[in-house]
């Protein structure tokens, strides 16, 4: 990682010398100034000095404030969950103008976030996660951001069919996941702040997760179910469910997300009751 | 009417023949109007011809609304909106012409010289009733103004320092809090879009929505240069500084809450660019970063806004496509008065031009608007929001009778023709 020039250490310090610990967290001012004004804002004051001896020790900041904004929800975050990742909102903000009414499956739904989002669309929405605690923590999320939509939560392992999860999925039209997708050698090489504080049961995995949503959820769906879209850490992810379904007849496509990196996988059935192209970046 | 004039005590020959003499007589700058002084010609309450046709349609309007609705035939949202909007402007004119009817009567009782013993009564009503006059004129002409296009919208107000270094960015950043003030006093709902600090508790731009629907109406006032004179802080030898805030005030088009998919859709792709932070590494699941910021280029115009205020992105793209579409819509506007200003040839208002419109002189406790030579003597009053708008008021009255001035000249111009 580049230095930080001890110019900007030196302006820090002129600014305002509670900058200083932030900076090789953030690693530019504009964005230590930024962290800053929001810890003032939220931390009650005698708790600030804990809260930036935290973050200097690369705690995340959600961690420390306790939630994330997200969409128009306000996400608790808790260590042993993951933190909502912007490029999750942007994607859910294209897609959620197309779903009204019908059956949704949120497989690996850590914090509840996805799942929630669909609240709103008249729909009967399923989160499932293996972690119980990430569960928890979805549950409150639905209390606190008042979804009324019909939300329910499964404990359910998805690389393993059971009769549960088989239960749990019956009569699913809409799959969504964000699962665990960073491969082995990658994930030792992640920020401090995400290897040391984040679990690396929701970030380590790869195609195995694609295949178990192909053949644990959307397979055994496939009379019903019209449409997925996964997150994805790659394009080769990508290329792989798209082989998957093929077989199927199912079209597929792909999103990019602001900052330029492939993000997510979309299929939808020919005839069915979604038609994903125009929201795809492109479709094969 | 013309048995006032008969027995007015003025002369005949004085009387308007050209309909630019009706101007001469302002209700509100002229001294006559006001109450301690002697008692105004009625003439000084009469409104341009122009203003009084516009009035009588307007009540022509109504009237035949009214016999929509007896007539029993469908009452529209919109047909209601206008039903109580011209409801408003016919009272108000129903009042005017009563008051002034009220008082050329009077004032015929008091010139009359037969009936000496009435006159200290009617001097006395006369006294009383002028001020109500005046304020109902202008009030009327106000109403009877084609209205601003964005009059009934919620504002953005975007600040920046001008020339006068770190004194000009803490100059601006009490506009900032003169303005949250401001709404704080008037109870308008408001928020601070986004700010950007100094080392030295200045700012290098500010935005505050102000969420009240019509608060437009006022703030467009506040657009232009503010100039403040005062020895900073800083200062060592006690010498006054001169500097400067911009101050741009732009319609609220779209809540800054919405989804900002929906405002991107309504641009076509190669006309806009979002740019995102691209962190290290490759982005999703990869890191947590909280850097949100979000910048949006339109090509077409050239604007760029960049917004990193809110922890989330979708939310700062959210604002900066509000503030997107506020600065189209502005720049929209502008063009179109600069067009009209164009096919006339006559001087032009100094309202809409953008040099130094007030000055704020700490030392001498002043502050004073250039645009009416309107004077408040009370600084902190009104950097604490709870005197500005006097100042804006002032600034108003002094815009609508220019209005009617340029409406004058239009009409006359196509007279001419
Ligand atoms: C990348 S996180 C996604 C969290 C959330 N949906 C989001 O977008 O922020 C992946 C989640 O998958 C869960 N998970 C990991 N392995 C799983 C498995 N075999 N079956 C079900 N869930 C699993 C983890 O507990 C974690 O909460």
């Amino acid at each position: 990682m580049p230095r930080i020039p001890p110019s900007v250490f030196r302006q820090a310090l002129r600014t305002d010398p509670l900058l200083v610990p932030l900076l090789p967290v953030t690693r530019s001012l504009s964005g230590a100034q930024a962290e800053l004004r929001w810890l003032r804002k939220e931390v009650p004051k005698p708790k600030l000095p804990w809260a930036i001896v935290q973050r200097s020790n690369y705690r995340p900041l959600q961690y420390i404030l306790g939630d994330q904004p997200f969409l128009d929800l306000s996400i608790k975050c808790a260590e042993g969950t993951l933190i909502p990742r912007w490029e999750t909102e942007e994607w859910i903000a294209r897609i959620k103008p197309f779903i009204s009414n019908v059956k949704i499956i949120d497989a690996c739904t850590g914090t509840g976030c996805v799942a929630l989002s669909f609240n709103g669309t008249g729909s009967n929405i399923v989160g499932i996660d293996i972690d119980t605690s990430c569960l928890s923590l979805a549950k409150f999320n639905q209390q606190s951001n008042r979804c009324d939509d019909i939300v329910h939560w499964a404990q359910c392992d998805i690389l393993n069919w059971t009769d549960d999860l088989h239960h749990v999925c019956k009569g699913v039209n809409f799959l969504v996941s964000n699962p665990p997708y960073i491969p082995w050698e990658e994930y030792t090489k992640l920020d401090r702040s995400v290897k040391n504080f984040e679990p690396q049961l929701a970030l380590v995995g790869d195609l195995e997760f694609y295949n178990a949503l192909v053949h644990n959820l959307l397979e055994p769906n496939l009379n019903t179910c019209d449409g997925f879209v996964f997150e994805v850490g790659n394009v080769n992810q990508i290329h792989h469910v798209r082989d998957l379904v093929k077989k199927h007849g199912w079209n597929v496509g792909y999103l990019m997300d602001s900052a330029g990196y492939h993000r997510c996988v979309v299929g939808w059935k020919p005839d069915g009751r979604f038609d994903f192209k125009k929201l795809c970046d492109f479709v094969y | 009417m013309l048995k006032l004039l008969r027995n007015s005590r003025v002369p005949r020959t004085h009387l308007p023949r050209c309909s630019r003499l009706w101007y001469i007589s302002r209700p509100y700058s002229t001294p006559t109007a006001s109450a301690d002084t002697s008692i105004a010609d009625p003439r000084t309450f009469q409104l341009h011809p122009s203003l009084i046709k516009r009035a009588r349609l307007l009540s022509e309007e109504l009237t035949a609304l009214q016999e929509k609705i007896s007539g029993g035939s469908s009452f529209s949202v919109s047909d209601q909106k206008r039903f109580s909007e011209l409801s408003i402007i016919t009272d108000t004119y129903t009042k005017y012409q009563d008051h002034l009817t009220n008082f050329q009567e009077l004032q015929e009782l008091f010139h009359d010289e037969q009936e000496p013993e009435l006159k200290n009564e009617a001097e006395k009503e006369l006294r009383e009733l002028q001020p109500e006059l005046t304020a109902v004129a202008s009030d009327l002409k106000a109403k009877l103004l084609p209205p601003h296009p964005f009059d009934s919208m919620a504002c953005i107000l975007e600040l920046r320092p001008g020339v006068g270094g770190d004194e000009a960015a803490i100059f601006s950043k009490d506009m900032l809090e003169m303005y949250s003030q401001f709404a704080h006093v008037k109870k308008w709902p408001y928020h601070i879009m986004s700010q950007v600090r100094t080392e030295n508790n200045g700012i290098t731009s500010a935005t505050i929505s102000i969420d009240e629907p019509g608060s437009y109406k006022l703030m467009k006032f506040e657009r232009g240069i503010h100039r403040v004179q005062r020895i900073p802080e800083t200062e060592t030898k006690g010498r006054t500084h001169t500097s400067t805030a911009a101050v741009v005030v732009l319609p609220k088009i779209s809540e800054d809450n919405e989804n900002p998919d929906a405002d991107q859709r309504e641009f076509k792709p190669e006309e806009i660019r979002v740019d995102v932070m691209r962190s290290r590494g490759k982005g999703g699941q990869h890191v947590n970063t909280t850097d949100s910021a979000v910048r949006i280029t339109h090509f077409p115009s050239g604007i760029v806004v960049a917004m990193q205020d809110e922890r989330s992105q979708h939310r700062n793209k959210a604002k900066a496509f509000a503030i997107l579409r506020a600065r189209l819509a502005e720049r929209e506007r502008a063009e179109k008065v600069e067009n009209e200003r164009k096919m006339r040839t006559s001087q032009v208002s100094s309202t809409d031009r953008s040099d130094k419109i007030r000055t704020y002189n700490f030392t001498q406790n002043r502050i004073t608007d250039h645009r009416c030579g309107f004077s408040l003597h009370d600084v902190g009053g009104c950097m604490n929001g709870t005197r500005l708008e006097e100042i804006i008021l002032a600034v108003e009255k002094n815009y609508n009778e220019e209005r009617s001035k340029e409406l004058l000249e239009i009409e006359e111009n196509s007279d001419k023709k």
